[in-house]
């Protein structure tokens, strides 16, 4: 395998380059570019990370229905389980990660 | 360049607005748009965008969250009629009274949003032909 080289001077120059053409292209149509490519890149890595943000937020959520007095494993899958009666899918799932979370905490 | 400025920013405003809450774009982009709400906790702008998920897994998380918040909101107002009882007439009662109703509008908002969420999952539960 190649060994892959990094370039100083490479990165000036792109970096210059980058900032001449978003300098020319607000002076022709008066907007600047850069924030909305970011905006771009930002909500394209949203997308791409969704799987990951959704299990965050589920921990997030787990985490909120463990209190501030940090409630036991057991109180807290039952909790779980009343809160969720109707919500099967989701009530699965964080029975699930609360039983992981159970099995690492005995391991 | 007046006139493209114009239109950039008209092209925008279409896809942040109307667009978006049309339901033309594509499910994922409901899905980004709801958690994006959901990590801000803004409920309601969740719910908009709810409509247009799919997947049944994130209006159950709103509202497993909304119950959440409800109970601590709940347990909140309990203690504070209980401190009300015992507190006597003047101006901390008073401040405690704005406290209690606040709470109150808390929970009644949580609740709307609860079964408006509820109202998505139901629909998302029924079979397409059947309606």
């Amino acid at each position: 395998m190649a060994s892959k080289k990094l370039s100083v001077s490479g990165a000036a120059v792109g970096g210059l380059a980058g900032w001449v053409a978003e300098v020319a292209f607000q002076e022709i149509t008066g907007h600047h570019i850069t924030s909305g490519i970011l905006e771009l890149l930002g909500a394209a890595a949203g997308l791409c990370r969704l799987d990951r943000r959704l299990a965050a937020a589920l921990q997030d959520t787990l985490d909120e229905a463990r209190g501030e007095d940090r409630e036991d494993y057991r109180q807290l899958k039952e909790r779980i389980r009343e809160l969720t009666r109707d919500l099967p899918e989701l009530g699965e799932i964080l029975d699930n990660m609360v039983d992981a979370g159970l099995r690492a905490h005995k391991a | 360049m007046l006139g493209l400025s114009l239109l950039v920013r008209l092209g925008r405003r279409t896809l942040a607005g109307p667009l978006a809450g049309s339901g033309v774009l594509p499910a994922s982009w409901y899905r980004h748009l709801a958690l994006a709400a959901l990590e801000e906790e803004d409920y309601p702008g969740a719910l908009g965008y709810l409509r247009w998920v799919q997947d049944p897994l994130l209006p159950q998380l709103l509202v497993l969250r909304l119950r959440l918040l409800a109970d601590r909101h709940g347990r909140r107002r309990q203690v504070l009629s209980e401190l009300l009882q015992e507190a006597p007439a003047g101006g901390v009662r008073e401040k405690g009274q704005a406290l209690l109703l606040a709470e109150e509008r808390a929970l009644k908002l949580l609740r709307a949003y609860e079964a408006r969420a509820l109202g998505l999952l139901s629909k998302k539960a029924k079979p397409s032909g059947a309606g």
